[in-house]
C-alpha cells in the first residue's frame, strides 16, 4: 500500500492565492454601497475565493491510499466524517467504470499547469490533482485498471497519459 | 476546476489594474486637460474666461491633484460603481452612458450571432467541397466581404434600406423613440433598424471567419485519423462533426477574448456613419474633447470585455480540449 499527500508547498501557494483573492474582492464588496451590481459581482468572487481557501486548507489533511485492490480518498485524513463531500471515497480497481485525465494550463501556450485524475465506479468517484505526491504512480495504476476493465478513454486522456509517458495499460511508451 | 477558476480570476485582478493604469496614463497624455481645452474653446469664440470659476472647477474635479492621487480616486470609484464625472455633459458617467451601453451590447451580440450563423455552414461547406464551383463562388464573395470597407457598405446599405424597405436612414430606432422609455414599439423599431449595422459590422468578420474555418478544417481533414475513420466505415457526417470539426473550432474559442472589443472598437467609424447611439461615437468625442473620465470609462469597459472574453475562452478550452501540449508541458 502507498500513501499519498498533497505537497505542502502547493497547498501554501493555493492558500495564499485564496487569501489574496478574498481580500481583493471582499473589501470592495463591503465598501460598495452605490452599485448593487458591483457588490454582487465582488460578493460572488469573494465567495469563490472563500470556498477555494477552505478547500485548500482541508487538503492539508487529505490522504489517498493506493492498494492492490483499489484506491481510497480520505478528504480529512483517516478519520473523515461520514458527511457528503468529506466521507471516504473507496473504489476497487476492478469496478472502475470511468477514468479521465485533464490538464489545466496557467499559460496560453499550455507550457505550465497541472493535471487532474478523475475516477468513478458505479457509486463512488474521486478526484486527485497532480500536486499530490506520487501522482504519476496513481495514474499509472489507474490506467492499468482501466485497460483491464475495458474502460474507454477519451482523446484528451490518452494524450495526457502519453505526456506522462504512461500507456493506456500503464505500459511505458 | 475550482482551482483553475480561482487561478484565472486571480490573474484578472492585476491584469485589470495594469490596464487601468495604462488607460489613465493614455487619457492624461495629451497636453493640458479638459478645462484648458474648454478655455481655449471659449477664447476662440471671443468669450471671456472667469479664472476663479476655472480654478473652482479644477479643484472640484480634482485636476489640481497629483497624477497618482487622481488615479487612485478613479480606480477606487470604479470599484464602487462610480465611474467619475463627465465634464462635457456635466453628469456622472453612468448617466451619460445610459442606454448606449445596452444598445452597444445588443449590436455586438447580434453581430457575433450573425457572424457565426453565416460563417459556420459556409466554412464547413467550402472545406468539404474544396475547389467546387460553390467553393470558388463562396471564396470570391468572402474576399469581397474582406475587401469592402465597412463605412462604404454602410452607405450603400443605408440607401437601399431606405429605397427598398422604407427604413429611416441612420440611427438604431425611429426618431420618435429617441430619449423615450423602453416600450414594445421602441423594441420593434430597434429590431427593424438592427439588421443594417449587424450586416455592415459583421460582413468582414464573417468573411474572415469563413476563410479561417475553411483553412483549419482542410488541415484537419487531411490528417491520418480522418483517413482511418473513413477506412473503418464511420458515416461521413458523424466523422466530420465528431473529430475534425471539433479540432478546427479551437482557434475560434481561443479568439473569443478579442472578438467583443474588436467588434465594439471596429464599429466606431460605422457608428458615426450610421448615427448609431452606441458607445463608439461617444468615445471618439470624449477622446477629442479630453473628457478624461468618460473616455477612461469606455476604454476600461473594452479592456474588461477583453479580459472577460479571454477568461471565457480559457474556461471553454479547459472544458473542450483539456490536453497538455506535448514537448512544452511541465506539470506542477
Amino acid at each position: 500500500m502507498s500513501v499519498h499527500r498533497y505537497a505542502a508547498r502547493a497547498i501554501r501557494g493555493d492558500l495564499l492565492r485564496a487569501i489574496v483573492g478574498f481580500m481583493l474582492t471582499a473589501v470592495p464588496c463591503a465598501a460598495t454601497s452605490e452599485s448593487p451590481v458591483a457588490a454582487g459581482i465582488f460578493g460572488l468572487l469573494a465567495t469563490l475565493f472563500f470556498v477555494f481557501g477552505v478547500r485548500s486548507y482541508i487538503r492539508r489533511f487529505a490522504l489517498v491510499l493506493v492498494t492492490e485492490d483499489g484506491v481510497i480518498s480520505c478528504p480529512l485524513g483517516e478519520r473523515s466524517p461520514q458527511i457528503p463531500g468529506f466521507r471516504h471515497a473507496s473504489l476497487a480497481w476492478r469496478d472502475i467504470q470511468a477514468m479521465r485525465v485533464r490538464f489545466f494550463s496557467t499559460k496560453r501556450d499550455r507550457s505550465e499547469g497541472w493535471m487532474e485524475l478523475r475516477l468513478a465506479d458505479g457509486k463512488d468517484r474521486l478526484m486527485i490533482d497532480s500536486t499530490i505526491e506520487g501522482f504519476e504512480s496513481v495514474v499509472a495504476r489507474a490506467a492499468l485498471a482501466a485497460e483491464r476493465g475495458g474502460v474507454v478513454l477519451d482523446d484528451a486522456t490518452l494524450a495526457n497519459l502519453g505526456s506522462l509517458r504512461i500507456g493506456a495499460g500503464a505500459a511505458r511508451i | 476546476m475550482l482551482r483553475y477558476i480561482a487561478h484565472r480570476f486571480l490573474i484578472m485582478v492585476p491584469t485589470l489594474l495594469a490596464i487601468s493604469f495604462i488607460v489613465f496614463v493614455i487619457i492624461q497624455l495629451p497636453p493640458g486637460d479638459y478645462l484648458e481645452t474648454y478655455i481655449a474653446e471659449l477664447q476662440s469664440r471671443g468669450e471671456g474666461v472667469d479664472i476663479e470659476k476655472i480654478q473652482f472647477l479644477r479643484e472640484s474635479y480634482g485636476l489640481d491633484k497629483p497624477f497618482l492621487v487622481q488615479y487612485a480616486y478613479w480606480v477606487a470609484g470604479m470599484v464602487q460603481g462610480d465611474f467619475g464625472y463627465s465634464f462635457e455633459f456635466n453628469l456622472p458617467v453612468s448617466q451619460v452612458v445610459g442606454d448606449r451601453l445596452w444598445l452597444t451590447a445588443l449590436v455586438s451580440v447580434a453581430t457575433i450571432a450573425f457572424t457565426w450563423i453565416v460563417a459556420f455552414p459556409i466554412g464547413v461547406y467550402s472545406a468539404t467541397h474544396q475547389y467546387s464551383w460553390a467553393d470558388h463562388s463562396l471564396t470570391f464573395v468572402g474576399f469581397l466581404g474582406l475587401a469592402t470597407p465597412n463605412f462604404l457598405l454602410a452607405l450603400v446599405l443605408l440607401y437601399f434600406a431606405n429605397v427598398w424597405f422604407g427604413t429611416s436612414i441612420g440611427g438604431l430606432m425611429d426618431e420618435k423613440f429617441v430619449g423615450q422609455p423602453w416600450s414594445w414599439a421602441k423594441l420593434v423599431s430597434v429590431l427593424a433598424h438592427l439588421w443594417i449595422p449587424v450586416i455592415v459590422i459583421g460582413t468582414s468578420g464573417t468573411a474572415g471567419m469563413i476563410r479561417r474555418l475553411r483553412a483549419n478544417l482542410l488541415d484537419e481533414l487531411q490528417k491520418q485519423y480522418v483517413v482511418t475513420g473513413r477506412a473503418k466505415g464511420l458515416p461521413p457526417f458523424r466523422l466530420l462533426v465528431k473529430y475534425p470539426l471539433r479540432m478546427s473550432l479551437n482557434p475560434f474559442i481561443a479568439d473569443i477574448g478579442s472578438l467583443l472589443p474588436e467588434i465594439i472598437s471596429g464599429a466606431a467609424i460605422v457608428s458615426v456613419v450610421l448615427s448609431l447611439p452606441t458607445t463608439g461615437p461617444m468615445l471618439l468625442e470624449a477622446l477629442r474633447s479630453q473628457d478624461m473620465y468618460l473616455a477612461g470609462s469606455f476604454l476600461m469597459f473594452m479592456a474588461t470585455l477583453t479580459v472577460i472574453g479571454v477568461l471565457v475562452s480559457d474556461l471553454l478550452l479547459a472544458i473542450l480540449d483539456p490536453r497538455i501540449r506535448l514537448g512544452g508541458g511541465a506539470v506542477k
